[in-house]
């Protein structure tokens, strides 16, 4: 749970730090906790929690990856790993421990004992397995595959379940956390109608209006939280969201626009940022129009006001960052970091030294987004003051997926995940993806960028893969094709009656210690 | 009835597929490949031609089966009978209010035009008309719902779970929707009544003895409906517009809030399903409205008898 609101003059670092420790007393104290209130008043969980999320879920299948569902997932589901915001560590959670073989290719996961599915059967290492050929599998694995990228494929040997990866990859435990399991008589209905093993089980859901769960009574794990109910609240509006706190229609909020945090404090609400595992990212063709000269790249880096952005998009309440991970990853390098400070003066001479006329390109935002449309007009005033034109083209989010993923532009600006336990997880989002799944670099990337990134890869030492990380920063910033701007602020809170509300890693709501009074 | 529904059908089907992306994109999501959206594609149909899919979906949708959502799995015709009595509710809520209050402003404008009850309701007609209808609905959530009290600030209830409550949460949204309309009303409806004022036939009542009352009531305000009952029934069409960004507003779990999540999502069932209900509505309205206007006018049942 969280102790204290975030303020915008708190930094990151001492907000993950507090938070984290509250997660992890959360998370150790619980079953102390249960065991003594339990028993000393006889009294079962009985609250009902109503939690107001924007927009509504798109689909519940666990495979579906999409912080639309980070409120839900974890109370149907539960993962192979769980990995914890501090320390920066997998445990175990439905695999309980784990080996690798000494060449880091093949892992071999020991499943829990006991888990059992919310429509009584047991967890076994063939149902898990027939999760990952679901997942591995394009066509039926929704979002995921490439989440699962390294896993060449899975399967059942008593209790274990043994995953053969395509090369080593120490970090494959970090991914295994999103991989949730499903019951497989569950497949082919998950999306509207999901059977997990998590602490709450799946009762309905009414599209457009509300989602239901309750508490699953034969959940593996003893938890700490009263709440037998929990209501997902579904909203289209951000506005309508918070009136809805305001008047007291719900207990917790996700999703909230940031603008509205003071609103909410002043009526006690306990408010704080979640958004720590997206930045925004500005990508450059570097195989199109005016963007293939690299000085024009390397000044619409350093032209780029990155502290404005911060204040007017998420009105202080995150951070600039000019690197793919967060400060507080071993993997961040300060020295590469403020390659990128802003300076406009230095960017002007960046675009005179570049030899092009009339610089200018076209940069696609999803107009739905409206941290992309401001920061989009701050970097294009910021651009146009050292002769460089950029012209916003708002569209739909449905066609600017669909451009992310073809490369069909000039310039993008999007969301990429930075992985905190996971340097390695920046080459999935879209831009920075190498040959043969390129979308910027479709056939030839930069020479340096591949052995680097190969280099780094195949490093499992935990220190000299930060360090070989630090080098594919190096490159990224040489070439600066992907121009990272700020993590996003998520405004999330919580009614002053509601405590033992946290998160994993990837901002997952952790649901099962939920308390309210 | 029957060819501007399969016209429509034809061409919203088509122009969906113009559209760039898909419910694969959608499906594959950020993190995916153009060879994964390709293949989920192809488990989805969507790499048929698009004329054979027309025929697909024309054929199933005849014999009552719309599909179901390529992202959430629900059955299409489910999604649309669990949302169409809330915007059902709401469009008629908007037209009561709409008639409620539009007429007897029109009646008033016309009758004190000169005046200032008559400027005044031009007044309130002119800003009902220019304000729009989010901002006036979040005037009213925050005002009369939040700070108030009064009336529920958001949220549905259903009438089968509630009749008061339900009653009540429809109060502000109706209010926002129909304001607009009922400037619209107002506004027709007054100048129909002076234009009839004007009349020889008129004249020649009032020369005959009649009332002004009688005049106005018996002869010229049926005259002066005529215009309305159009209005009204080409307002119909902003009032399902209005309902996206009223539904929004009051999260209302009706059809517009449907319709704009679904053409984000490009989840083509549920667009073509709804499409078709728009226009056959909009069909069923103009219907109506003919038909009332033989129950105004008995000039124009006479001529049908004919």
């Amino acid at each position: 749970m969280r102790t204290r609101p975030f303020t915008s003059e708190m930094t990151r670092r001492a907000f993950l730090g507090r938070s984290s420790l509250v997660v992890v007393g959360a998370l150790s104290l619980p079953e102390i906790i249960a065991a003594c209130s339990q028993a000393a008043t006889g009294t079962s969980p009985s609250a009902t929690l109503t939690i107001g999320t924007l927009p509504e879920f798109d689909s519940l299948d666990a495979d579906h990856l999409s912080s639309t569902e980070d409120g839900v997932m974890s109370t149907i589901y539960d993962a192979l790993i769980d990995m914890p915001q501090k320390p920066l560590e997998p445990r175990g959670w439905l695999a309980q421990s784990w080996d690798w073989t000494p060449d880091y290719t093949q892992l071999t996961l020991h499943l829990r004992q006991g888990v059992k599915f919310h429509d009584g059967s047991a967890l076994t290492a063939d149902a898990v397995a027939q999760n990952f050929t679901r997942g591995l599998n394009q066509q039926t694995g929704d979002s995921i595959p490439g989440t699962l990228g390294s896993v060449q494929s899975a399967a059942a040997s008593g209790n274990d379940v043994v995953l053969t990866l395509k090369q080593p990859d120490v970090d494959v435990l970090y991914r295994l956390s999103w991989f949730r399991v499903m019951a497989p008589a569950s497949f082919s209905t998950a999306k509207n109608n999901p059977i997990g093993t998590g602490p709450f089980k799946f009762v309905e859901w009414v599209p457009g209006d509300h989602l239901t769960v309750q508490r699953f009574d034969g959940y593996w794990k003893q938890t700490a939280g009263n709440v037998k109910q929990i209501v997902f609240k579904f909203f289209s509006d951000a506005d309508a969201l918070v009136n809805s706190a305001i008047g007291g229609q719900i207990d917790v909020l996700l999703f909230g626009n940031p603008k509205d945090a003071d609103q909410l404090r002043s009526k006690g609400w306990t408010v704080y940022n979640r958004g720590v595992s997206d930045y925004m990212v500005l990508y450059l063709n570097a195989t199109k129009s005016a963007l293939q000269n690299l000085d024009l790249r390397q000044a619409v880096a350093r032209a780029i006001d990155r502290d404005t952005i911060v204040k007017s998009a998420y009105y202080g309440l995150s951070t600039a960052t000019t690197l793919p991970v967060p400060a507080q990853s071993p993997a961040y390098d300060q020295s590469i970091a403020s390659d990128w400070n802003f300076d406009l003066s230095g960017a002007k001479q960046l675009v005179q030294s570049s030899g092009v006329s009339n610089p200018s390109f076209t940069v696609v935002i999803d107009s739905s987004f409206p941290d992309q449309v401001q920061a989009a007009q701050i970097i294009q005033q910021s651009l146009q003051q050292i002769g460089v034109t950029m012209t916003i083209k708002p569209v739909d989010s449905n066609t600017h997926t669909s451009l992310g993923l073809s490369g069909d532009y000039e310039a993008l600006m999007w969301y990429a995940s930075g992985g905190i336990a996971d340097p390695a997880d920046f080459e999935d989002n879209s831009g920075y993806r190498l040959p043969p799944r390129g979308v910027i670099w479709k056939n030839n990337a930069p020479a340096d960028y591949v052995s680097s990134y190969t280099t780094a890869l195949g490093t499992n030492d935990p220190a000299q893969r930060s360090s070989a990380f630090k080098a594919v920063w190096k490159v990224l910033h040489k070439y600066a094709w992907a121009i990272p701007i700020a993590w996003r602020a998520q405004l999330d809170a919580q009614k002053s009656t509601v405590t033992g509300v946290a998160y994993d890693v990837n901002d997952r709501l952790q649901p099962q210690d939920i308390v309210k009074s | 009835m029957v060819p501007v529904l399969l016209g429509s059908a034809i061409l919203i089907f088509f122009l969906l597929f113009v559209l760039p992306g898909d419910p694969a994109v959608f499906i594959a999501g950020g993190r995916g490949t153009e060879a994964q959206v390709e293949l989920i594609r192809r488990s989805l149909g969507l790499d048929r031609p698009v004329p054979v899919q027309f025929v697909d979906w024309l054929w199933r949708t005849a014999h009552g089966d719309f599909g179901t959502s390529y992202i959430n799995g629900f059955s299409v015709k489910v999604l649309l009978l669990q949302r169409l009595p809330v915007t059902a509710e709401l469009a008629l809520g908007a037209i009561v209010v709409a008639t409620a209050i539009g007429l007897p402003a029109g009646l008033a404008g016309a009758l004190w035009s000169e005046g200032p009850i008559g400027r005044l309701i031009d007044l309130f007609n002119a800003v009902a008309i220019a304000v729009p209808v989010f901002w006036l609905g979040i005037l009213f959530q925050i005002y009369i719902g939040l700070q108030l009290g009064i009336l529920p600030a958001l949220g549905y209830v259903a009438f089968t779970d509630d009749p008061v409550e339900n009653l009540r949460s429809m109060v502000l949204p109706s209010l926002t929707l129909g304001l607009g309309i009922a400037a619209v009303i107002a506004r027709f409806l007054k100048a129909g009544i002076l234009e009839g004022l004007r009349q020889n036939y008129v004249v020649t009542a009032r020369a005959k003895g009649l009332s002004r009352r009688r005049v106005l009531f018996k002869h010229v305000l049926r005259n002066a409906l005529m215009s309305v009952v159009t209005v009204t029934g080409l307002q119909f069409g902003g009032l399902l517009g209005g309902a996206v960004l009223t539904e929004s507003v009051f999260n209302l779990p009706g059809l517009g809030n449907l319709m704009w999540i679904s053409i984000q999502r490009r989840d083509y069932f549920v667009i073509q399903a709804l499409t078709l209900l728009t226009v056959a509505v909009f069909l069923l309205v103009n219907l109506a409205t003919d038909l009332t206007y033989g129950f105004i006018d008995p000039r124009i049942r006479t001529q049908e008898e004919q």
